[in-house]
């Protein structure tokens, strides 16, 4: 396994091609750029807790390939256990960073890639789980982060893939031969692909026939022949640049650091294909992907969840209302829904069960309800970090300000709260709710892993709605029993 | 000396901190010999499980003469108020480490 230092030093080498604001970051500083640095630093702790005994249990597993050590995030899960060890990772994580480290996205595309090839294979007698085991095994002995990458521009929503003006708004095949194949296009929102090693692409939704060059899944590396990134503003980014104090989490950032991703006729060899127009799965690939990382957010944002309540909480006290009877029902309100959102991800990955490949596959119907949930109730945590954090979080003076010789006294004197608290470490606490609050953290949590929408039509198809009418109408008199 | 090997659970929604409980642990008890339990190449006379909230998640398969589980609510599953778990910890690892050796060290 990869140390943190490793994981750093390891992605110096690549030649990768990343644009920041219209300049191209030379690749070995990509890692050191303000902008990308609290991503990396994010990134790391996922190797930097896999070292330390304290957090093996959660950090580590046991390959089920080679029998080796691995990091977790590079594992496929072998039972309902290991799922729930994947959501406690993931809070436990949260607690240590505050925001996201972006591994996760490969490691559910792994899960969902190795049990949809087996199917795949079993059906159509393709070669494709054995290929991506070898792949597995090669990212698992050399802990790659590999960025899970599914989603394509789409261009008119209401046309598919072939009728689209631009063929190339989804991902396609261009051309075949002995060799391998060559893909063009794009993956947006691509969370970590500018601090990973490799990319894992899979088709964005289910296909018909006349899409199947569309129907493609294949990995490679971030820095192949033909790839290039455009890395994404955030909300008051310009920050980074200015110093430590007004970012409220500059060592970590916030979310995970998203790029655009252009394929611009990329090769990719045979042994790396796992689909290449085999249509009929490309559905059935998108709803596992989907499911797994849709168990993620109870925990991810249920350990982010953690820190707004402490920031808030800490804020409070910071301030002289801490002990409030409105301020402790706000704090209940928010622990409320948070451990909601954690109960989903636990219950839906408590109830897993196996695959026919043997990996292990989460409750779909609880995933969705646990991000759906997501999209709404961190908003209504956010809202209340919001209440009790004040009007300060909108209003505070800079660091600069707090700084500068000549009017920092003044900051100083009129930010100061209850006397035994410095005035810094008050701004500081409520720049890191302000931050965690607003902008980016919550858009992410709208459309991570899929917007409300995606998630809502999954009920009908997975909640049993005849059989609930069925018990609705005996109840009520309509169906007798033949016993009756 | 006795063997003691430490299994942490992971920690995802800690009430207790249980690495400042790990080395409040070895500090007293420096004259032992400690291990993680992820060293398999060390037999075990004591396994001590450190929990760091109630679920209690924390297994192990390894063997040892002695296990003792430790949570935000108790030791080996008996309650004891939180103020006085500390020295409940230490009050029941003496007792056992004086067990397994058969003298009266601590």
């Amino acid at each position: 396994m990869k140390t943190g230092q490793e994981y750093r030093d390891s992605l110096r080498t690549r030649n990768i091609k990343v644009y920041f604001k219209g300049q191209l970051i030379e690749s070995n500083d990509v890692i050191y750029h303000p902008f990308i640095i609290g991503h990396v630093n994010s990134a790391a702790m996922t190797y930097e807790l896999a070292e330390d005994p304290a957090y093996e249990d959660l950090m580590l597993a046991t390959s089920h390939l080679t029998g080796k050590k691995i990091n977790r995030f590079t594992h496929i899960h072998q039972s309902a256990e290991d799922l729930i060890k994947k959501v406690k990772m993931l809070r436990m994580i949260s607690l240590n960073t505050g925001t996201c480290y972006q591994r996760c996205v490969g490691l559910d595309a792994a899960n969902a890639v190795y049990s949809v090839t087996y199917e795949m294979d079993q059906k159509l007698g393709t070669n494709y789980h054995e290929r991506f085991i070898e792949y597995l095994k090669y990212w698992q002995e050399n802990d790659l982060m590999v960025a899970g990458a599914m989603t394509d521009p789409k261009g008119d929503r209401s046309l598919t893939p072939s009728k689209q003006p631009d063929p190339d708004m989804f991902v396609h095949v261009v051309k075949k031969d002995d060799a391998g194949i060559v893909i063009r296009g794009a993956k947006m929102h691509m969370t970590g692909m500018v601090n990973s090693h490799e990319m894992l692409i899979m088709p964005t939704s289910g296909f018909g026939e006349e899409d199947k060059d569309y129907a493609v899944c294949c990995a490679l590396p971030v820095d192949a022949p033909g790839v290039f990134h455009i890395f994404g503003r955030q909300t008051n980014d310009n920050r980074k640049a200015e110093g430590e104090i007004d970012q409220g989490n500059a060592r970590f950032g916030i979310v995970g650091g998203e790029c655009l991703t252009i394929l611009e006729d990329v090769f990719v060899p045979w042994d790396r294909v796992f689909m290449c127009g085999e249509f009929e799965f490309s559905g059935l690939l998108v709803e596992r992907f989907a499911c797994y990382h849709r168990q993620n957010y109870g925990g991810c944002k249920g350990g982010v969840s953690d820190i707004v309540i402490g920031a808030a909480a800490t804020l409070a006290d910071m301030s002289g209302y801490g002990k409030a009877t409105h301020i402790k029902d706000k704090l209940n309100q928010m622990i409320h829904l948070a451990e909601t959102l954690w109960a989903c991800s636990v219950a839906c990955s408590a109830e897993g069960k196996p695959t026919p490949s043997g990996a292990y596959f989460v409750d779909p119907l609880l995933a969705n309800v646990g991000k759906h949930n997501v999209t709404s109730l961190i908003y209504e945590i956010d809202r209340l970090a919001q209440d009790i954090g004040g009007g300060l979080l909108a209003t505070m003076p800079s660091e600069a300000d707090l700084k500068d010789p000549k009017i920092g006294k003044y900051v100083e004197k009129y930010l100061k709260g209850v006397e035994s608290v410095p005035t810094e470490e008050r701004i500081r606490m409520a720049r890191l709710l302000e931050n965690m609050t607003g902008g980016v953290a919550l858009v992410e949590s709208m459309h991570g892993a899929g917007s409300p929408q995606a998630q809502k039509i999954m009920y009908s198809k997975l909640s049993n709605i005849n059989n609930k009418k069925k018990y609705a109408r005996k109840l009520a008199g309509i169906d007798k029993s033949e016993k009756e | 000396m006795v063997k003691i090997g430490f299994k942490f659970c992971g920690q995802c929604n800690p009430k207790i901190d249980i690495k400042d409980i790990y080395y409040k642990i070895i500090s007293k008890f420096y004259s032992e010999n400690f291990y993680f339990i992820s060293d398999t190449s060390v037999e075990l006379d004591l396994i001590i499980v450190l929990n760091a909230c109630g679920v209690c998640c924390a297994k192990t398969d390894r063997i040892a003469e002695r296990v003792i589980v430790i949570s935000p609510d108790g030791v080996n599953f008996w309650p004891i108020d939180s103020e006085q778990l500390l020295d409940q910890i230490m009050k029941v690892i003496s007792i056992t480490i004086n067990e397994l050796t058969g003298q009266n060290k601590y």
